[in-house]
């Protein structure tokens, strides 16, 4: 290129150059630090506007006293000095959308953290938006099929549903989202996976287990790391609540992830105390359940004439021992449509997905299953009920009956068939195939440390011999005599071959 | 306790506004007499500053501070003074400072405002409108 073209070009464009004066309005910083400023002057500041502190450094206006502001810093706090001006923008804080920010790693203020380049994406929407109206709604009716077959036979989730997830340290919470995302694939559900003071390691090794099961092309990670000042701890949920409303507002199904709310709950106590803000029950402020119910109400089923999109929440909630009746665990419940409880003592039994099914519910989610589910996993709560009061039972020794022998047998055969591990889950004409098996008593035959092995054994043949069958139970979505007898016919045919 | 420095400033100004000669000498030497019992002379710096703030309010002035590159001349300052007069319509008091940042041009504050026409931030404005483009 001629070096004369590149001058020309540039003094053209500082001929071109416009300067207009305008009146700005700055405050100066009379106090800073752990992540907040007090600023005097600002007058005309509104609630939660953006200022800026220079140095490409934001923050976000939430106290408004009489004579200061109280904002806190997104971002590097370490450079703005007492004295420093900072000039209000008129914004309210927002962040990129749309298909520019589908299969990235960005953080809470939507931007890239993943080392592919700018993010290209001229949309934004605000973080903190008011959730869809009444008249905008619909019921839940369709599944978000999450291929968990404990959670898609008995606490079925529909596409626009809360769920709460809860459950101590380690007992597979994250593990069971992540499958939920990935079996997503090819079901036109955009995911976001908002993850909120975890470690980078962990974020790392999610966003290359989704990479290696094809589940980025449809999935934004927002990631807050624990090293991450509280203020984004506190806005990632909202950031990524906002990214996917784009996608509803276009007619589309979402699925967000929220990991986990605790540490937001927690961030956001920190800000609170820091800003002086009066603390209630366990130091957390008084509006620590606005927070949250703000933020799930936020999910929705739009109705057709406002596109028919979707946004299904999956909040996340880590629990002390346990202990579902502290303050942040009750609150979430009771916003939810339904929990999910995991329980350490299940999952070091062997039992994984390690869901208690006498403690989780979906109150919305069964108008969404499929008719097919239905028929075949409408007793499947009540045997497992029954099993776990008469294996308790058991347990002393004494001779049985034949009915109390027969209901027990079943319930372990229906808990080891709801065993799954990470990383498969299960299309629902599958799960449909291996509940009917299970709950019409064709495997009663089979020992109970031989199921999975003929689970998966069943599954195939299936997929070799009976295809047609699968893509019935699919298309029909419901078992009619002729399909039912295909599959009775079908697992006894597989029996055969077994001995 | 918490102080309220504004209230005594206030107080203050009530006391002195319309005292002329000697008896604002006792007004103000009271003043100094209450704070020193009350134990408050650490909050008089305080005090001074919501009382000047009180008075500007009262006086119908305001303060409008200046930087600018290099010293400016009385006529300017006067020109400057009479724009912010009739733009305000209020009393105008120039505080001037040198910032040889700027490069050139002015600077302007008043209550909560900026007027920024120093070379400098019009050098920025035309980085950030080069780096837009390309």
């Amino acid at each position: 290129m001629n070096k004369n073209y590149i001058i020309d070009l540039i003094k053209q464009q500082i001929q071109d150059y416009q300067h207009d004066l305008k009146v700005e309005k700055v405050g100066t910083v009379v106090e800073v630090g752990d992540g907040i400023a007090k600023i005097s002057g600002l007058s005309d500041a509104m609630a939660s506007e953006m200022l800026d502190f220079g140095n490409d450094v934001f923050g976000v206006a939430l106290n408004l006293d009489e004579d200061f502001i109280g904002a806190i810093i997104l971002g590097d706090y370490g450079r703005i000095r007492e004295g420093d001006l900072v000039k209000s923008t008129g914004r309210i804080l927002e962040v990129p959308v749309g298909q520019g920010v589908v299969g990235r790693v960005v953080n809470a203020l939507g931007q890239p953290i993943d080392g592919k380049g700018p993010i290209k994406s001229d949309k934004f929407y605000p973080i903190e938006k008011i959730a869809p109206r009444v008249i905008t709604r619909q019921p839940v009716t369709t599944p978000l099929q999450t291929g968990i077959k404990t959670i898609d036979s008995m606490f079925p989730i529909g596409r626009g549903q809360r769920e709460l997830i809860i459950g101590d340290r380690q007992t597979g919470k994250t593990a069971l989202v992540i499958d939920a995302i990935i079996n997503q694939k090819g079901q036109n559900v955009t995911c976001v996976y908002v993850t909120i003071g975890q470690k980078e390691a962990k974020v790392a090794r999610i966003v290359s287990e989704l990479q290696a099961h094809g589940a980025m092309e449809y999935t934004i990670v927002v990631s807050a790391s624990a090293a991450d000042p509280a203020s984004l701890l506190y806005i990632a949920p909202f950031a990524g609540c906002a990214m996917a409303e784009y996608f509803m507002d276009q007619g589309k199904d979402t699925l967000v992830i929220y990991d986990d709310l605790s540490k937001q709950a927690a961030a956001y106590r920190q800000i609170s105390l820091l800003l002086k803000r009066p603390p209630g029950r366990e130091a957390y402020p008084g509006d620590v359940f606005y927070l949250h119910s703000r933020l799930l109400e936020r999910s929705a089923r739009l109705n057709a004439d406002y596109g028919g999109g979707s946004l299904t929440a999956l909040p996340i909630i880590e629990t002390q021992a346990g202990d579902i009746a502290a303050y942040i665990p009750t609150n979430v419940i009771s916003i939810t449509d339904g929990q999910i409880f995991l329980e350490s003592d299940l999952f070091y039994q062997g039992v994984r997905p390690a869901i208690n099914t006498g403690l989780s519910v979906s109150r919305v989610g069964s108008a969404a299953q499929i008719k097919a589910m239905k028929q075949v996993a409408g007793k499947l709560k009540l045997e497992m009920a029954q099993y776990r009061e008469l294996a308790a039972f058991a347990q002393f020794g004494s001779d049985l009956d034949e009915a109390t022998k027969k209901q027990i047998n079943r319930g372990a055969r229906i808990s080891e068939i709801l065993k799954q591990p990470q990383y498969q889950p299960m299309p629902v004409e599958h799960q449909v195939l291996i509940i009917y098996a299970v709950t019409n008593g064709l495997v009663d035959d089979i020992a109970v440390d031989k199921i999975r092995e003929f689970e998966t054994g069943l599954v195939k043949y299936a997929q070799a011999q009976a295809k047609a069958t699968l893509e019935k139970i699919v298309k029909e979505k419901q078992l009619n005599p002729e399909i039912e007898e295909s599959l009775k016919k079908l697992i006894t045919e597989y029996k055969q071959t077994l001995s | 306790m918490k102080v309220n420095t504004k209230n005594y400033a206030i107080a203050l100004y009530e006391a002195v506004s319309d005292g002329k000669g000697e008896s604002l000498k006792i007004a103000a030497k009271n003043f100094i007499k209450i704070l020193a019992d009350k134990n408050l002379l650490g909050y008089a710096p305080k005090i001074m500053a919501d009382f000047q703030k009180y008075y500007n309010e009262k006086q119908n002035i305001i303060e409008v501070k200046i930087e600018t590159a290099r010293e400016l001349s009385e006529s300017e300052k006067k020109e400057i003074t009479k724009v912010m007069n009739q733009a305000t319509k209020k009393e105008t008091e120039l505080i001037t400072s040198i910032n040889d940042e700027l490069i050139g041009g002015i600077k302007l504050f008043y209550a909560d405002n900026l007027i920024d026409g120093s070379l400098k931030n019009q050098l920025a404005e035309l980085k950030q409108q080069l780096l837009a483009k390309n």
